[in-house]
């Protein structure tokens, strides 16, 4: 339990009067390095969790109360990135269903200095450890502030409570502020300063170029933070962060219809999609590539070596992929046509008004997009029987996410919790469609290894194609199970229910915020 | 994780002051440790210098669950707790004999707890009743301090002979000799001729020390006022033994 407090002098003089109920003893003061670490779109903090590092040791503490959850050594020869290089223990559990598969990257250094102070019982017992601290941040000596941290003793929990009446009947002020807000400064980050979710404020009265190039710009952006990352490769997602904003911009240029010159149009969107291709073979190999320990168990022990062999090779072709959209990154290409597109975009958004041209309010066109969308995806939906080919499904999932995206684009002119139901139902659909798409893409890439890599005079590879093909085997039985289930889904969605709220929502006459 | 249990039926053997500063060394090491204090004299607990609360009694300890979350204390040592025992403990093995599976209720109760500790140790009462049999079934490791002389050895050979009887696992049972006094030429030959024999001994012995008995005057682990003392490196070499043939494997 931590308290802001102004300065030193303020910590003294609780300790006095602590002293004049308790026996205190007078601990060592200490001097500590603490490192922050969080994903980079902070995960951890978003579930109101800190980590740090002091010497060896990792503590996660929740962020409000100040409680330790877990603690951890962890040698520096293994650098914990992933929640999976954690040794097994609370730490690790908490971290895998936080971190998914993003990597920790070190937020900010701070030098802590504590006097430290046990309070003691009328056994000379240790009941609570009471520090008074100053905190620095390491690179930034300007920005400091003074604590008192209260760390309870386990089963003294009456004595803790008591303690902490005492010091707020003192009438002093306890301030509890986030510490790596009150730490950073200037160009440091702060928490909650990156997220992969789209949230464009729009005004419903905007003309439609204007909500438009808002919502470009902001892609744009996002692609920016997350090059440096990617270069980096601190972890997979910077790339699909990426890739989903080129997505997200491609599907804008068609889905919001006559914004720009039909020329334009065709430019940018032929732009957007190299862009998007230049990483494809990337991202699929990324993947696969985390994939790798699933499908390992999906196999028998024997067999498992010919598939380490195939992940050796995936893994040697995804360090030249990588090289080569590097070199893309960093290329004359990307950075022309990024300065284009926002110059293109400034020039858009100055263009005086001429009749005729796209100056129709944001909101009545929104909703006309997306019930145009929503009404396809339905029909599509419909169309598909038991026997219809899996091409089909394939379609739909990415109508689907169409209609998603322009949900997300055009969020801020409709009442939140409404608009959040229909993307949550909509997601439900995705989710499904998203799974069959899954074990489609397994069994095709066991497919391509199977064509490409295996030479059929080779002594191994009669046994590796025999492991292949029992696995493609597995993948395809999930994938028909997957299938059975679709067309009570797919009920689920077009539910009257569902169809009268997007109609209220959508309609000519909906509701609007 | 592991749970280990200091037992003797005799008294005065250095069950207690083992326990206590095998739980240390763990707690030391970074392994989270949890003492279990299960004698109703309270030695443990009072070396620790914590009391039970007033309504901890039997009753409360056999029905597991919260009722042991709650009343677990920390030590004043970094990773190092205590479930502290209470004057009525005196009364489990009477408790015991009203549940159904009478003699792993103890199991039944660490269960809960397992996933927070690395090592678990019992501090276990100078006698056999069903609270012993509960240990036995609960532990992993039955550790018998015995006293270097003929009587002290036959007392831990009627052990093993109890464990076959009642088909438990021989296996877990170890044993050290504890509170050795090399002038003594009873002990020098009992440690010289048994100890080499029986895979059951575990190679380190503990030295008799009056340091050791000042625990209770100082009410701290032995490493904290005496860290250089014949004792204190003989329970290091007594711990790294057991870490390495106990808790690894």
């Amino acid at each position: 339990m931590e308290f802001i407090i102004e300065n030193k002098t303020a910590g003294q003089k609780l300790i006095r009067i602590l002293s004049k109920t308790y026996s205190i003893k007078r601990d060592r003061s200490t001097q500590r390095e603490q490192s922050y670490f969080d994903t980079f779109d902070w995960r951890l903090h978003a579930r109101d969790l800190v980590l740090y590092r002091a010497n060896d040791v990792f503590s996660l503490e929740n962020n409000r109360s100040g409680i330790r959850l877990a603690e951890q050594v962890i040698s520096p020869e293994k650098p914990l990135r992933f929640w999976w290089d954690c040794p097994s223990g609370p730490l690790r559990e908490i971290l895998s269903q936080a971190l998914d598969v993003r990597a920790l990257i070190h937020i900010v250094d701070l030098k802590l200095s504590n006097q430290n102070i046990s309070i003691l019982n009328k056994d000379q017992k240790t009941i609570l450890r009471f520090s008074l601290e100053s905190v620095t941040n390491a690179h930034n000596p300007d920005k400091q502030f003074h604590r008192i941290v209260l760390n309870p003793v386990r089963g003294y929990r009456k004595e803790f409570t008591e303690i902490k009446k005492i010091l707020i009947d003192t009438g002093q002020r306890f301030e509890k502020r986030d510490l790596i807000e009150s730490i950073q400064s200037g160009s440091d980050r702060i928490p909650g300063d990156y997220t992969s979710k789209i949230s464009v404020q729009l005004n419903p009265d905007w003309p439609l170029l204007k909500s438009t190039t808002s919502i470009f710009k902001y892609l744009l952006n996002v692609m920016r933070n997350n090059e440096d990352g990617i270069k980096q490769d601190i972890d997979t997602e910077f790339l699909h962060d990426f890739r989903v904003s080129v997505r997200r911009t491609r599907s804008a240029l068609t889905q919001i219809k006559t914004i720009f010159q039909p020329e334009d149009e065709l430019y940018w969107k032929k732009y957007f999609s190299v862009l998007g291709k230049a990483s494809n073979r990337l991202r699929d190999l990324d993947v696969y590539l985390l994939r790798k320990n699933q499908l390992k168990d999906k196999l028998p022990d024997k067999l498992r070596p010919e598939l380490d062999r195939f992940f050796r090779s995936l893994k040697s072709e995804r360090r030249k992929e990588f090289k080569k959209f590097i070199r893309f990154l960093e290329g004359k290409t990307f950075h022309t046509m990024k300065t284009g597109w926002e110059d293109f975009l400034d020039t858009q958004e100055n263009i005086k008004l001429r009749p005729g041209s796209p100056s129709s309010a944001t909101l009545p066109k929104a909703k006309e997009f997306i019930l145009k969308k929503y009404l396809q995806v339905l029909r599509r939906g419909d169309r598909i029987e038991e026997s219809s080919p899996d091409k089909d499904l394939h379609q739909l999932r990415i109508e689907c996410k169409k209609l998603r995206y322009l949900l997300e684009f055009f969020f801020s002119l409709f009442p939140p919790d409404e608009i959040k139901s229909l993307i949550s139902r909509l997601k439900k659909l995705q989710d499904h469609l998203g799974l069959f798409n899954d074990l489609s893409m397994q069994q095709f890439q066991l497919i391509e290894f199977l064509e490409n890599k295996i030479a059929p005079t080779d002594k191994n590879s009669l046994k590796t194609a025999g492991s292949i093909g029992g696995l493609i085997t597995l993948l395809n039985s999930e994938q028909r199970e997957v299938r059975g289930d679709f067309s009570s889904r797919f009920r689920e969605f077009s539910s009257r229910k569902n169809r009268d709220l997007f109609q209220n929502m959508f309609g000519p006459s909906g509701v609007s915020s | 994780m592991t749970i280990i249990a200091f037992y003797n039926i005799k008294g005065g053997v250095g069950k207690t002051s083992t326990a206590v500063n095998i739980s240390y060394l763990s707690s030391r090491e970074n392994l989270r440790t949890l003492l279990i204090d299960l004698d109703p004299q309270g030695s443990a607990s009072f070396y620790f210098r914590i009391r039970p609360r007033k309504n901890f009694k039997t009753n409360k300890f056999l029905q597991g669950g919260q009722s042991i979350e709650n009343n677990i204390r920390g030590t004043d040592y970094p990773h190092l707790d205590l479930l502290p025992s209470h004057i009525s403990f005196g009364k489990l093995d009477i408790g015991l004999h009203k549940f159904k599976q009478s003699k792993s209720r103890l199991k039944t109760i660490l269960q809960p707890i397992r996933r927070e500790y690395d090592v678990i140790v019992m501090d276990c009462p100078p006698n056999i009743t069903l609270l012993s049999e509960n240990v036995f079934r609960a532990a992993d490791a039955v550790i018998v301090p015995t006293i270097p002389t003929p009587l002290s050895i036959m007392t831990y050979k009627k052990l093993m002979k109890f464990f076959k009887r009642q088909q438990l696992d021989d296996s877990k049972i170890f044993t050290f000799f504890s509170m050795v006094e090399q002038r003594k030429t009873i002990h020098k030959e009992s440690v010289q001729t048994i100890g080499k024999k029986d895979p059951h001994f575990l190679k380190s012995t503990i030295p008799y020390s009056a340091e050791v008995e000042k625990m209770g005057v100082y009410r701290e682990p032995l490493f904290r006022y005496s860290p250089r003392s014949f004792a204190a490196i003989a329970y290091e070499g007594l711990w790294q033994e057991i870490n390495s043939r106990i808790l690894k494997s």
